[in-house]
Formats: C-alpha cells, structure tokens, sequence
C-alpha cells in the first residue's frame, strides 16, 4: 500500500440532488472510522474522467441504468454498486459505507 | 387434559340426539362461547366433530356420528372370483371349519338348511350371512330371483304385532285401518331370509317362523281362510344363548348352529388379515393410497377391542376419516395413520407399548434353540418378510430383525463369562472371533451384541453345511464397514475354519455386526455432561475439582493441571486425551483459567467429533455449580454451559467466550511461545485499538511452543474461522495468512496495516438485502425524508403520495426498489422548492425536455406532479416530469 491518495466515489442519482445528501452522510462515518474518502454527487449523466474513481454507486432510482452505462462496458477497471433500497430511503450511510468497502475488497 | 380435549369430552358428554350449540356448551363449562366456538370448530376441522349449518350452529361428536351410520351400512366386502377361494376369511384358521358347515348348509337341496349364527356383538355375524348369500349366488348362478332379506328383529321388539305383521305380512282390515301388505318372508321367497337379533321374536312369531320353516306355509297376519306358501333359507342370529331365548322346537329346525369367535379369541393372524382388509377397504373408498405408521399397527392389532370385528372397523374408519381430512388440508400425497388419529381406546394401547413388540405373529414357534442358524435365519427371512409386508421403512426392519437376533441368541442379563461358564461358547473361539474383525466395530457391540455374534458362528461352525438362501431382503442401509468386516469375517472362516458362507450368510454377519440403535449404553437417560477443569499451575485444577468432588460426594469432576513447563502441544495433547476419556456421549464442559486454554476446546471438538463448550475464568463455585447441574436430568451441554455461565454474571465483568461462532467470523490469532505472556498483552491492545471498528472480531491468544513446531491451534483456527492475521513475537510462517510481528504495531504508523487489512476482509453487511414491497414504501420514505428534508413535512407528502401512487403504480410497471428512490427524489426535491419559496434560496430546476421521441409516461409524471403542486401550492418545472419519464420510459405491455 503505497500510494495514500484518499478514496474517491461516485454517487449516482436522477439529478443529483438526493445523492449529495447521501454523499455527505458516507462521508460523515468514513471520516469516524478514519476512513480517507472523497465522496461526489452527480446526475446519473455520463460525464468524463469517471477513471478518477474507484467505485460508481448507483441510487436506486437509476439502478436500471447501470446497464447502458457506457463506463460499465469500457472500465471494467471501476467496480460498480447498486445501493440497496432500503438503505437508500433511509439514508443510512454507515451500511452503504460498508456496502461499498466490501464491494472494493472484494473487486 | 388440554383445553381442545376438555370440550371434546364434554361435547361427547352432553350433545345428545339434537347435538349442541356453542352457547349451551358454554355455559355447561363455564367458558366463554367464543372460546367454546374456537374448540369446536378446531374439532370440527379435526374431523372430532360434526357441525350441522344453521342457526345456531349445532354440534355433534365425531363417534357418535359414524359408529351410528355403522351399524345401518352393509359392508361392502369384495369377493375373489376362485368360487374355492369365496371369503377372505377363508384364509382364517379359526374360521375354516365353520365356514365349511355353513356352506354346506347352503347348497343343501332344494333351498339350503336354516343356520343360526351365535356370537358377541361385532363378531361378524351379519357379515357372514350375507357373504354366504353372496357367495351362494355366484356359484349357482342365481339370478334376481335369489334375494336376500336382512331384518332386525329388534327393531319392532316393543310391538311385537307390528313386528310380526312386518314379517309375515297383514290381510286389509286385520286390525282398524289396516291395509293389505306384504311381508318380508313373502319377499325373501325363493332366496335367503336373515333375521337379526332373532330373540327379540315374541314366542307367536317363533311358532310362525317354525311352521314356515317345517313346511314352508305361512299366514299373513289376520288370515284365517288362506294359507300361503314360501320356500327360503332362513339365517337368524343372535347374541344370546339360543336354548335360553329360543323356543326348543325353533331352534331343533336349525338344522346348523354356528358359534363365531369374538375377536380376542382369533389367532393374531386373522386379526391382522382382518386389519389389512378393512384397511384395503378404506383405501378404495377413498381412492388415495393409504399408509399407517407401524405404531398405529400396532396399537390396532393390540388394543383391548370389546366390539369385536365391527368395532375394529370402526375404529379404523375413524382413524382414517381423520388422516384423511389432515391430508384435504395438507395436500399430501397420501393418507396417512398417525397416532393422533387413532380412537381413545386404541391409542391406549398406543401408550402402554411405545415400541412393537415383534413377537412373531404367527402360532409356530420361535426358534429358541440358538444351535440352529438355519432356523434362526429362515426366521429372519420371515420376519423381514412380515415387516415389508406391513410397510415398514428398510431401516426400521434391520432394527427389527436386529432386535429378534438378540432376542433369540442371548437372552438378557448374560455376562460373557456367564456363557463361558456355562460352556456355550468355546472360548477359544470367542478370542478368534475378537481377532477377526476391526477394533471399532468390534467396540461399537455390546457384551450381548457380540455373545450373539458368537453363538451365530459357534452355531454355524458345528453344523458345518452348506446353505441355500436367497439373500436377505434388508441389506440396502447397513453402512460400507460393516459390510467389509463381514465380508473379511467370512472369508477368515473360509481360511481358518474351512466353512465358505452364501452372500445370504454373510448378509446376516454384517446385520449382526452392525451398531445397534439405543443401546443401553447410550441411552440418553443415562448419559451426563462431563466437566473438565484445565487450569495452570501444578495442582489448582485438581485441587478445585477435589474439593467440589467432595462436597458434591461424587467423581464428577475431571481435571488437567499445566505446569508452566508443559509445552503447548503437550497441553492440548492431554487435553484431548482426558475429554476422551471422560466423554460419555453427552459431550464435555471444559473450565478454564486463562489464555489458549479457550482454543483447545474447540480444537478437541473438531479433531474428536465430541461436543466441547468452554467457559473462562474457571472459580471453584463456578465448578461446584457446573457439577451440581450435570445431575439434574435433561440437561444438555449447551443449556449447561449457559446456565453455569449466567450464575457468575456480576461476579465478572468480562462476557463469557462466545462459542455461537459462525464459520465467517473473523479471528485474530495473537501469539507468543507460551499463549500465556506477550499473547495475552497483545489481546488487551488490539482490544482497546481494533475492536471498537470492528466489533465482530475475536481475539484468541495461542501458544507456539518452543521449537517453532506446528501449531495444532492455529490450523484449527485458520479452518473453522476466518483468520485474518495472526499478531505476535514468533513468525508461525502460515500461508494465506498474514503475520504482524508485535513490535510493528508498536511503531506510529504501525496499525496502518492492520487497519487496512481489516477494513479489506470487512464482511458484507447484508449479501441480500430483503426486497421491499409496495406496501413499505410511504414509511419507509417518511422515516428516510425525515433525516435530510427541511421545510417538508414528510408524513404530508407521503400520504399525498401514497394516494396517487395506488392509482398510477400498474400505469408505470416500476419495481418497487426503484419507486422508493422516486418518492425520496421527488420529495426532496419538493423540499427544496418550499425552501425556495420561504428563503428565497434558488434551486437549480433542471434543463427543458429536448426533443427526444415519445415518452409514455411522461403524462402520467405530469399528473402526479400537477396533484403535488396543488397539494403543496407549488410550481414543479416540466423538467422534473420530463427527468422521471425517462426513467421510466417503457410502459406498454
């Protein structure tokens, strides 16, 4: 483990707005457990650089997009997660956390 | 007595003719009616009673019901086509000769003897009459002129002229108002007359009947001027002595008198031909096949049967009305006999035999002499024949056959020396036999077991003859090393003692090598927990186990002491030794002190298959405690070690070992030469460091012994859990696993690593996350919008949604996973438009629809949208419907 640079998510939504507010509660309990993290919102809008992260989550809303994605065929390198439902609705980004710690580990 | 028996007594007690209804049955019982009515009905679904609609409701008990319908129904009996083979009971010993008489009787020219049949109720009598019609109309092809008339003579016993009148018919005006009828015997002419209860004929009608019968004339009642004539076959039957109800010369008119057995009376045979007929019968009743567990076989074959025959049968149709109504409701494959279907009295019989007694049913005698092995073993073939026959399971007949074995070779309570002592078994023998087959299996017998087995050979050697055997029909369950064993033990008699065994034979060796079920020796009732102390130092396990073997007055605790000079694979070594030792099927509980003493358990239960729970922090209440409660009955390792460990909550702060381990726990194996020094300091910091982010680690301290030997508790540890690192002073040098050397972590970036590690091998939360349903989406988004909207109140929002959603959801064809996220998106974004309402704070709406073909649901978002606006007086952008409709775009369907 030699580089340090912090984690860097992406979090899918329709427009970006319910996202940020996941986002920053992730955030929030990576930062408790020591976790270095970065954490960004967006529409579910491909966009470029999506290289720069290390994981794409998806909102439940535009979890049927994950398919068309175009990253999806093309960097397999990415590992991708779809954000379970109830989590989701309930804003719960201490699971979504370990949601996605264990969907890297296992990638 | 439960509650649901309570109210079936009471219903069989107190619903007479007219049943009874919920609210009388009631106040009878002092229940409330809708208690009563919840009995009843589970009664009813029970098949244990009888509901008739209406209102009110009435009641009726189940026994009433079919033993009256009973009694009023023929029989149906199917008979054979082979007119030498005309009953089923033909096959019934005790039954043979009468039925030859009565036959003969029948064909007797020109119209048959008259019979009187004798017997107790439910014997069978009208049964055999009308067989015996039946089967006389087959073999001399009579056509519908032969009839047969069955009459209860009781039935008109109270007025004795109307029962005449009913018998021999009435001349219009022979009493006021009488008009002319026929009677029965007029009806039964040319065919066979069957008179039940035939003492209930006042003396008139006896004279009647004798005139009938000597000359064949009778008078209708009320003629004087005409004398008819009737030629038939009378049947009469009766419960009671004839020469004491019967008129002397009726019953010297009876040219055949016949006594019908009752049913105790019949061989066990016929009783149980009788059983698989009436079950035969019921099974083609109800076109579904038909399956009765052994007890329940049993129980009827037993049972203390006071009505004889009928009662057997109806008995038996009770238990199958029952299993067949359980499998309406199951939708089983079958019907099936379950004790609880069986009537009151039969499952007496139940209870008072809990296992059949396979005392061969037949009369011939049971070999006793063990000297036989063809006897003993055409035996065998029986019984397994007669075991198949009734339907038991391949395994319940090696059970079977096993038990007859040792029933019939040694009796009980025989010592080995006994038999030596007395000379049956040549010791020598005994001793080549002990050599001939493997240790365990040899150890799996009992003393009597094997006495068996030797008696068999002894038998077999001194006949010294060749069989001829088919093989035994039961070989399909015993396991590979008994047949193996069998297998070497024949061909060790072919080598040594010059005998060659059939498969048959050999089959039979290996039924009487294999390991019997519920032997005494592990019969659970007498089995205990065994309780271990393992403790360091020189004596404090044994000096604490002393002490509480002493105040309890019994050996019951074991003990292990560890000098400090042991090294940790000795410890285990003898450990494993010990609960082998002391181990009696029960499992064992092992105290311990401190350290890797908590792993070995564990590790002993994975090497030996012996069931080991441990507890920490060994005190001597705490072994006093554990070997008081062995004592108690019942008590199983588990509900022992919980309940030894609960005592001493508050005494000790730290939890007990958490022995409910799944395979996918992570472990960290901390580790040092001894598991007692550095290993242990290690586990108090990597508690206070690691655990509080980590919760579902364990921490277990092991010992590596000096000459950096294979460590037996690592491996345990790395296969049964998920070892993730192992963290100490020497390098156990395992694959797969990584080591942390104890001064690393020491160092200021030194728990970097493990972190990294640990957060790598995190478990997934929840693999499947539970799918939601339409019905949990409005609280679940309530709760959801609750933590990050502002100026919504989510409860308004949700309901308001809730109501359009109902209506719109078949319209989008969503699953409800992704209807979820909507309902926090759009709320959200209502949020937001309110925020921008009442602070001015501007949200960015997104871009307008571009031109993109057709979106189906487009209108159906506007709609839902144009509801919310009203509801909240707000202006959603058409972006937002237009963003929706395409994530939703395909509808048609």
């Amino acid at each position: 483990m030699k580089d340090e640079r912090p984690l860097r998510f992406l979090l899918l939504c329709l427009l970006g707005t319910t996202s940020q507010f996941l986002a920053a509660r992730i955030q929030e309990h990576a930062t408790k457990k020591g976790i270095s993290l970065i954490v960004e919102a967006s529409a579910a809008i491909p966009a470029r650089h999506m290289d720069t992260y290390d994981l794409i989550l998806f909102s439940p809303q535009v979890h049927h997009l994950r398919a068309t994605w175009p990253e999806s065929g093309q960097s397999p390198s990415i590992p991708i997660l779809s954000i379970d439902a109830k989590s989701f609705a309930l804003m719960n980004g201490e699971a979504i956390l370990e949601q996605a710690l264990y969907t890297l580990s296992a990638s | 007595m439960t509650q649901l028996e309570y109210v079936e007594k009471a219903l069989e007690n107190l619903a007479g003719e007219s049943g009874i209804t919920a609210t009388e049955l009631a106040q009878h019982l002092q229940l409330s009616r809708s208690s009563v009515s919840r009995y009843l009905n589970a009664l009813t679904q029970q098949k244990r009673a009888n509901k008739q609609p209406g209102r009110p409701v009435r009641y009726y008990p189940i026994r009433n019901f079919i033993d009256s319908s009973l009694h009023k129904k023929p029989v149906y009996f199917p008979h054979t086509s082979s007119p030498n083979q005309p009953f089923t009971f033909t096959q019934h010993e005790s039954m043979k000769p009468l039925l030859q008489e009565a036959m003969a009787a029948m064909l007797y020219p020109p119209h048959g003897l008259p019979i009187l049949l004798h017997g107790e109720t439910g014997v069978g009598k009208s049964h055999l009459a009308h067989t015996l019609y039946q089967w006389v109309k087959e073999t001399s092809q009579k056509n519908d002129s032969f009839p047969y008339i069955s009459f209860n003579c009781a039935e008109y016993a109270q007025n004795p002229d109307l029962l005449l009148g009913q018998l021999f018919g009435v001349k219009q005006g022979a009493y006021t108002g009488a008009s002319e009828r026929v009677g029965l015997v007029e009806r039964a002419a040319g065919g066979v007359l069957f008179l039940d209860e035939i003492h209930r004929l006042p003396p008139s009608g006896q004279e009647m009947l004798f005139q009938l019968l000597d000359q064949g004339r009778y008078r209708r009642l009320g003629e004087a001027d005409q004398e008819r004539s009737a030629h038939l076959q009378l049947i009469g039957a009766t419960t009671e002595n004839p020469s004491s109800v019967l008129l002397p010369t009726l019953i010297r008119r009876f040219a055949l008198s016949l006594t019908l057995p009752p049913l105790r009376e019949r061989t066990p045979t016929e009783r149980e031909a009788l059983l698989n007929l009436f079950l035969r019968q019921e099974a083609k009743k109800m076109s579904v096949p038909l399956v009765i567990e052994p007890a329940c076989r049993h129980a009827f074959l037993t049972y203390d049967c006071i009505g004889n025959t009928g009662q057997l049968q109806s008995d038996i149709q009770t238990a199958c009305a029952r299993a067949f109504l359980r499998r309406l409701h199951h939708h089983e494959g079958e019907v099936t006999i379950l004790p609880e279907d069986l009537p009151p009295a039969v499952t007496q019989a139940l209870q008072s035999s809990a296992s059949p007694s396979l005392s061969l049913t037949n009369t011939t005698s049971s070999p006793k002499s063990p000297s036989s092995p063809t006897a003993l073993y055409s035996t065998l073939l029986r019984l397994s024949k007669e075991l198949e026959e009734k339907g038991y399971s391949p395994y319940e007949r090696i059970r079977h056959l096993q038990e007859e074995v040792d029933k019939t070779l040694a009796s009980d309570h025989v010592t080995e020396t006994e038999w030596q002592g007395k000379g049956l078994i040549d010791e020598e023998l005994m001793a080549w036999i002990r050599q001939s087959i493997p240790t365990d299996i040899l150890n799996s017998l009992s003393p009597k077991e094997f006495i068996s087995l030797s008696l068999h050979i002894q038998a077999l050697l001194e006949e010294n003859r060749l069989f001829v055997h088919a093989p035994l029909p039961v070989s399909i369950d015993l396991p590979p090393p008994v047949r193996h064993a069998a297998q070497r033990l024949a061909e060790q008699l072919a080598s040594d003692h010059s005998l060659s065994l059939p498969p048959g034979e050999i089959e039979l060796l290996a039924l009487l090598l294999s390991p019997r079920p519920q032997s005494e020796k592990s019969h659970p009732a007498n089995r205990h927990v065994a309780v271990l102390v393992a403790a360091h130092g020189n004596a404090s396990a044994q000096s604490m186990a002393d002490v509480a073997n002493s105040l309890l007055g019994e050996s019951l605790v074991h003990a292990v002491d560890m000098p400090l000079s042991l090294s940790p694979s000795s410890v285990f070594a003898r450990i494993r030794d010990v609960i082998q030792q002391i181990d009696q099927g029960a499992g064992v509980l092992m105290l311990t002190d401190i350290g890797s003493l908590t792993t070995i358990g564990e590790a002993v239960s994975d090497d030996t298959g012996i069931l080991v729970e441990t507890l920490s922090d060994v005190s001597l209440s705490m072994v006093i405690d554990a070997g008081r409660k062995t004592l108690l009955p019942n008590r199983d390792l588990s509900s022992l070690a919980t309940s030894v460990s609960s005592r001493r909550i508050g005494l000790h702060t730290q939890s007990p070992i958490p022995h409910s381990s799944t395979e996918h726990s992570r472990v960290i194996a901390t580790l040092c030469l001894t598991g007692e020094g550095a290993a242990l300091s290690l586990e108090n910091w990597i508690r206070e460091h690691i655990l509080p982010t980590h919760p579902d680690i364990q921490i277990r301290p092991v010992g590596a012994g000096t000459k950096h030997e294979h460590s037996p508790l690592l491996a345990h540890l790395a296969k049964r859990y998920q070892l993730v690192a192992v963290i100490g002073t020497v390098d156990p040098k395992m694959d797969h696993v990584p080591f942390f050397p104890a001064w690393e972590l020491l160092q200021s970036e030194g728990p970097a690593r493990l972190n990294r590690l640990l957060e790598a091998s995190r478990p997934y939360p929840d693999m499947n996350p539970s799918p939601i349903t339409s019905e949990e989406i409005p609280s679940l988004a309530e709760e959801g919008l609750l933590e990050i909207s502002e100026f919504l109140q989510p409860r308004r929002y949700c309901q308001r949604m809730d109501k359009l959603m109902v209506k719109e959801r078949v319209h989008l064809g969503i699953p409800p996973e992704q209807e979820l996220g909507i309902w926090i998106h759009l709320g959200l974004i209502t949020d937001r438009l309110l925020k921008e309402r009442i602070t001015g704070e501007r949200v960015t709406k997104p871009p307008p629809p571009a031109k993109e073909g057709p979106l189906p649901s487009l209108s159906i978002w506007e709609r839902i949208l144009s509801e919310l606006a009203s509801t909240f007086e707000l202006d959603y952008s058409q972006g937002y419907a237009y963003s929706l409709a395409t994530l939703t775009p395909k509808e048609e369907r």
